[in-house]
């Protein structure tokens, strides 16, 4: 099994009910959030504020459809990667990669706060908590889903626009073998993020009052 | 090392050992030995281990109380006596499962450092910022004997006045008005900011304001989102417009601004400000001369469809409609006739609209639009405003009588507010009205008698209302203003008390919301932090104080239980309305109002019976008995300044917390790309925007989401920034409003401004 | 640095008076009793009831945002919020010292004046009842808790500039002269 979050650009307003959802579960820290709403073709797409470096695979292009300002949205919390960049880099075994379902965790027990993941990312997921001197980051609420509830922002969504999915299952074909598309947005990194995405549209007619 | 942290860390943390200590205090003699302060022995030691296994829950039922179309039934979830998280209740399909982004950051609201948590006076007088921290008791008894006096030297309690607003929309917060009910005739701000013209376009075309059920919405053909914006600010609205969508339903969007529910539309049509009445009657024109109208249901269920038509004839000019609104006329019609044909359809209007000095003329219109193409009264149909038909509770908290002797206002008599009217019998006296949308004015201007108190409960007027620079003069002449919030904020700085008032959660309430059709109960989910207390407690307390002073004062029970307070609002209306036999059957969950569709009967209740094109009513109070086009307010400065509401806040509610500011930090202005070449505005930088009534700084964002001629910012009240877009509004009046909530409204998009870079 | 020593023997009575002082002012609801309790810092201070509370509830009340908010959660946690992550630490604190907290949830637990008063009561069985059951856990709640934050709770309310008060700033470099002794006299190398 591989969990995976499929977003729907297509119906998403952009209200970041699920971002705040994450922080009533988990009540993160001011300034961290495990979940960000990104405007489709704005310029904080390509940076991640919350890292302590710029990652190091940078987002490749933004998408290539210019979009109004404000109005279509990618929501991303952690991509819980097929080869995740964590797992492989955390000193003391606080990320594991759950092997039923593929759930990349992180523990903050375990966390000395080396903040290697962090550097290492190359989405920005895991997150510096400066005051508590650890990382964190988005475990797809592994915790609630053991508990047989969805996540939070899964059930926060008002209009579905984020979907837990099983890459390996076959009803999710279509999503399974395409590479991550709609910003192209690391498509050549090596972690194989999981997260698929239904790309957003402009409505089929527009009228717009004539200058002047 | 004289202690070792790792042994404390495992005492705390272990089950076992934690165990074994706890029974060696009892054994070591410290428990009788502590010499006593605020914190206490305890002498029943709880050796259960709280901090181990699996989250365990304790659950109550709330609802959000803002002043919202969604109405969130919450589910709150409790550990330890401490708020942990909360969720959309799945039991409402409305809700299902899911708050939206300000429900979700309620746990901090709650607990914010910034509440409000003594009653305190300033004593340093008003704006000084000299606080003394005050009882209770103290607040209330400098109150009540500053009622006392007024009635004195007055002879009546006129001089006492309340302005409370949609801070709270729980049914048990009319006892605010309650308590002024019961200490005599007082002085009111009536009317309301927010939808009274519509309100009155609704009640004179079809003598109700009455919506189909949202949900329905998933099955119309065909759905025009007139100038709403449900993809910000009706986020559940959402799933029922886009299963249409799936289905194959045209949804289209009519508005001046390319809005986040524009970008999810099948067509958007971008109108010029202020011109969507008459777009809705050249479309009507068009359905008519293509014969698409519904005769049927016009001959059985109108009246004045002849006079109309004529109307359309003689006065509405296609080329013109089109040159005003800015819209080619093929588009125009072909819109018209597609809404036409597919049935049924719908149109959503939305409140902004009507924000206008023509603003009730165009409810009217689109109206009649609906109506013309016999949607109205049809499942999946309807013109859509709001509605309050699930709003029949018994307001007791409200109807409390008058003190024995209580002398009043003998003028003309106002209408009470949109969503509570007091019936009964005619009394000598009544209360005084004052317009709440020029709220700085009228008290200043109020004599015979003055008006000395001011008490303000949930409503942020320097926040909400209009012309800020008058409202600090109105404040400071005032011999008492009370503040009863939840949070300090600019009101709560000219305030002479503050009161401090506790949230949804740490109070029981009933909620319904005026757009769907679902009913929740809210129940107490933690005991009340610090020292506050929810409205009808602090009503209760200034009843006891009043009668101290002076028996037979004040008729409000002396003390209450919100929970028999909200039990007291049920009756067998609700019952019957919610299909439920008790109150109780709501801690399960919210329930919805068995389905009716509105007007499917024929009925309306109209002076005819019948839906009114031609209403002697709208004659009799606006000059003309047809929806006829009305000219928008001509500009007075460069730019139209349009002030919606911001998904991020609901009015001066949300946006001061923490947790939004890490999605949402700050304002700004959105301004047209050639605009902002014209005036040399880049993005980013920081511009004026200023007029005749003030002037503000904010970064500007350039977008052609906004049209030429028009900048945009968002209504919203920002902790730590000083920003208010209503500093830039005056309080000039929409055309429509005193029919039913007792003041027009405010034309509040009628704003013009200028900016500069700076 | 002789000097130093001498007040760091600081006779018990007078260590159990201060604390208990500190707790006092930091739990006082109204001018009278607050002003009872500054006055026996000994401050010398002519300073009027409503003066002092005025400056008091600037600096840690409100109703406008306090210099200084008095709750742990505010300086552990780097939130604007109450009864988080440490207030619930210090409830498991208490539980395990035998206390209970009548308003509890009302109050949170770590506010300033009640930690002061568990402090003053935890001291109190040791220096006057002679049981030393707690001691460690004492020790413990000022090493681990009370030094991890009044420190910093009195820096912020140091560094306001805009009218300071005198009346303030003494009281809480009594504070923390109180929490230097009580770090040193228990012996634990820095």
């Amino acid at each position: 099994m591989q969990k995976a979050f499929l977003v729907d650009g297509s119906i998403c307003l952009g209200c970041n009910t699920c971002a705040m959802a994450c922080k009533n579960q988990y009540h993160q820290d001011t300034g961290i959030l495990w979940r960000k709403v990104r405007e489709v073709g704005a310029e904080d797409y390509l940076i991640d504020n919350n890292n302590i470096l710029p990652t190091l695979v940078s987002y490749q292009k933004a998408p290539k459809v210019k979009m109004p300002m404000e109005r279509f949205y990618f929501s991303l919390a952690c991509n819980h990667c097929e080869n995740p960049a964590c797992v492989a880099i955390c000193p003391v075994g606080a990320h594991t990669k759950d092997p039923e379902t593929g759930i990349c965790k992180h523990d903050q027990t375990i966390c000395i706060g080396c903040g290697g993941c962090v550097k290492a990312c190359p989405f920005g997921a895991s997150k510096f908590n400066a005051k508590m001197g650890q990382a964190e980051k988005c475990s797809m609420c592994w915790e609630r889903q053991a508990d047989g509830k969805t996540t939070a922002c899964v059930q926060a969504c008002p209009v579905g626009a984020i979907a837990i999915i099983d890459l390996h299952d076959p009803k999710y074909k279509e999503y399974a073998n395409a590479s991550p598309v709609g910003i192209d947005y690391a498509i050549n990194a090596e972690t194989h993020p999981s997260t698929r995405f239904i790309l957003p549209s402009m409505p089929k007619e527009i009228y717009r009052q004539p200058k002047g | 090392m004289s202690y070792s942290k790792e042994k404390v860390d495992t005492l705390l943390h272990n089950g076992i050992s934690r165990r074994n200590f706890l029974k060696g205090l009892a054994a070591s003699g410290v428990l009788s030995s502590f010499p006593g302060g605020l914190l206490e022995a305890n002498e029943d030691l709880n050796t259960k281990i709280p901090y181990l296994g699996e989250k365990s829950y304790e659950t109550f039922r709330n609802a959000c109380p803002r002043n919202c179309y969604d109405t969130c039934s919450i589910k709150t979830f409790v550990k330890d006596g401490v708020m942990q998280f909360i969720e959309g209740a799945q039991e409402s399909t409305y809700t299902r499962g899911g708050c939206c982004v300000k429900g979700n950051s309620y746990v901090k609201r709650v607990y914010s450092a910034r509440r409000l948590k003594y009653p305190m006076l300033q004593v340093g007088g008003k704006g000084s910022g000299q606080w003394k921290r005050i009882s209770w008791d103290d607040a209330m008894e400098i109150i009540a004997k500053k009622l006392l006096e007024i009635k004195k030297d007055d002879g009546t309690m006129l001089g006492a006045a309340l302005t409370k607003y949609s801070g709270n929309f729980g049914i048990t917060h009319y006892g605010i008005e309650g308590m002024f009910n019961s200490i005599g005739y007082t002085t009111r701000l009536a009317g309301t900011p927010c939808w009274p013209a519509g309100i009155d376009a609704q009640n004179l075309d079809m003598g109700n304001m009455w919506c189909n059920d949202p949900e329905e919405m998933k099955d119309s053909k065909f759905i025009i989102l007139w100038g709403v914006n449900p993809a910000s600010n009706s986020v559940h609205s959402m799933k029922y417009i886009y299963e249409a969508k799936k289905k194959g339903a045209k949804v289209v969007v009519i508005d001046p601004v390319f809005t986040e529910m524009a970008s999810k539309s099948t067509q958007y049509i971008q109108i010029k400000t202020g011109t969507d009445g008459l777009l809705a009657l050249g479309m009507q024109k068009i359905i008519i001369d293509a014969k698409l109208h519904d005769q049927k249901w016009l001959d059985a269920n109108s009246k004045g469809f002849k006079e109309l038509k004529e109307y359309l004839d003689k006065d509405i000019k296609l080329d013109d409609v089109s040159k005003v609104t800015g819209i080619p006329l093929e588009m125009i019609k072909e819109l018209a006739l597609s809404f036409a044909k597919a049935k049924p359809a719908t149109i959503w209007m939305g409140y902004g609209m009507q924000r206008h000095t023509n603003g009730g003329s165009m409810i009217r219109a689109i109206d009649a639009l609906v109506a013309v193409t016999g949607n109205v009264g049809k499942y999946a149909g309807g013109a859509r405003y709001g509605h309050l038909s699930t709003w029949g509770f018994n307001y007791a908290a409200l109807s409390m009588p008058k003190p024995e002797g209580s002398v009043g206002y003998t003028g003309p008599e106002g209408a009470k507010g949109e969503f509570a009217q007091v019936g009964g019998e005619k009394a000598a006296y009544t209360d005084r009205f004052l317009n709440i949308n020029k709220t700085a004015r009228e008290l200043l201007n109020s004599k015979d008698p003055k008006v000395r108190l001011l008490w303000v409960a949930c409503k942020n007027p320097f926040a909400q209302d209009f012309d800020r620079n008058q409202l600090i003069r109105a404040f400071k002449q005032l011999d008492m203003v009370v503040v009863a919030d939840q949070f300090f904020n600019e009101t709560a700085k000219w305030a002479d008390i503050v009161l401090p008032v506790a949230t949804q959660f740490e109070e029981n309430d009933v909620n319904v919301s005026y757009w769907h059709y679902w009913l929740s109960l809210n129940e107490q989910a933690i005991k009340p932090i610090f020292e506050v207390k929810s409205d009808v407690q602090i009503a209760a307390l200034l009843s006891k104080h009043m009668n101290k002073l002076e028996k037979g004062s004040c008729t409000f029970p002396q003390s209450v239980d919100t929970k028999e307070m909200t039990i007291k609002e049920f009756n067998p209306g609700i019952y019957t309305q919610f299909g439920i036999k008790s109150w109780e059957e709501l801690k399960n969950g919210p329930v919805k109002a068995k389905a009716v569709i509105p007007y499917a009967d024929g009925k309306f209740q109209t002076p005819s019976g019948k839906y009114e094109f031609y209403s002697e009513k709208a004659l009799e109070l606006f000059g003309s008995a047809l929806p006829k086009y009305l000219e928008v307010r001509k500009p007075y400065d460069k730019f139209r300044m349009t002030s919606p509401h911001s998904r991020w806040s609901l009015h001066s509610q949300f946006q001061n917390l923490e947790w939004m500011e890490d999605v949402h930090p700050e304002p700004s202005v959105y301004i047209n790309p050639d605009d902002a070449k014209m005036k040399m505005v880049n993005e980013g930088d920081t511009v004026a925007v200023f007029n005749k009534q003030g002037l503000l700084r904010l970064k500007a964002k350039i977008t052609d989401n906004v049209q030429p001629g028009t900048v945009l910012m968002y209504e919203q009240w920002y902790n730590n920034n000083i920003y208010n877009v209503n500093e830039l509004v005056d309080d000039t009046s929409s055309d429509m409003g005193a029919f039913k909530t007792g003041a027009p409204g405010v034309a509040l998009h009628d704003t013009f401004v200028n900016f500069r870079k700076i | 640095m002789k000097n130093k020593i001498e007040e760091n023997a600081l006779p018990l009575s007078k260590r159990l008076q201060m604390s208990k002082t500190l707790r006092d002012i930091f739990t006082s609801q109204d001018s009278h009793a607050l002003k009872i309790a500054f006055d026996a810092l000994k401050s010398k201070m002519a300073i009027s009831e409503e003066s002092l509370e005025s400056d008091f509830n600037r600096y840690f009340i409100g109703p406008l945002s306090p210099i200084a908010d008095p709750f742990s959660s505010i300086y552990l946690d780097n939130l604007d919020q109450v009864m988080s992550k440490s207030t619930l630490k210090v409830r498991a604190l208490y539980e395990t010292m035998g206390f209970t907290f009548p308003q509890q949830n009302q109050i949170p637990d770590d506010h300033i004046g009640i930690e002061l008063d568990a402090y003053y009561q935890l001291l109190y069985i040791e220096e006057v009842k002679n049981i030393d059951y707690l001691r460690e856990l004492r020790h413990y709640f000022l090493h681990e808790h009370l030094n991890l934050w009044i420190p910093l709770f009195i820096e912020r309310a140091l560094a306001c500039n805009e009218e300071p008060s005198t009346a303030m700033v003494y009281i809480l470099t009594q504070l923390k002269s109180f929490l230097i002794r009580e770090t040193n006299t228990q012996g634990v190398p820095a």
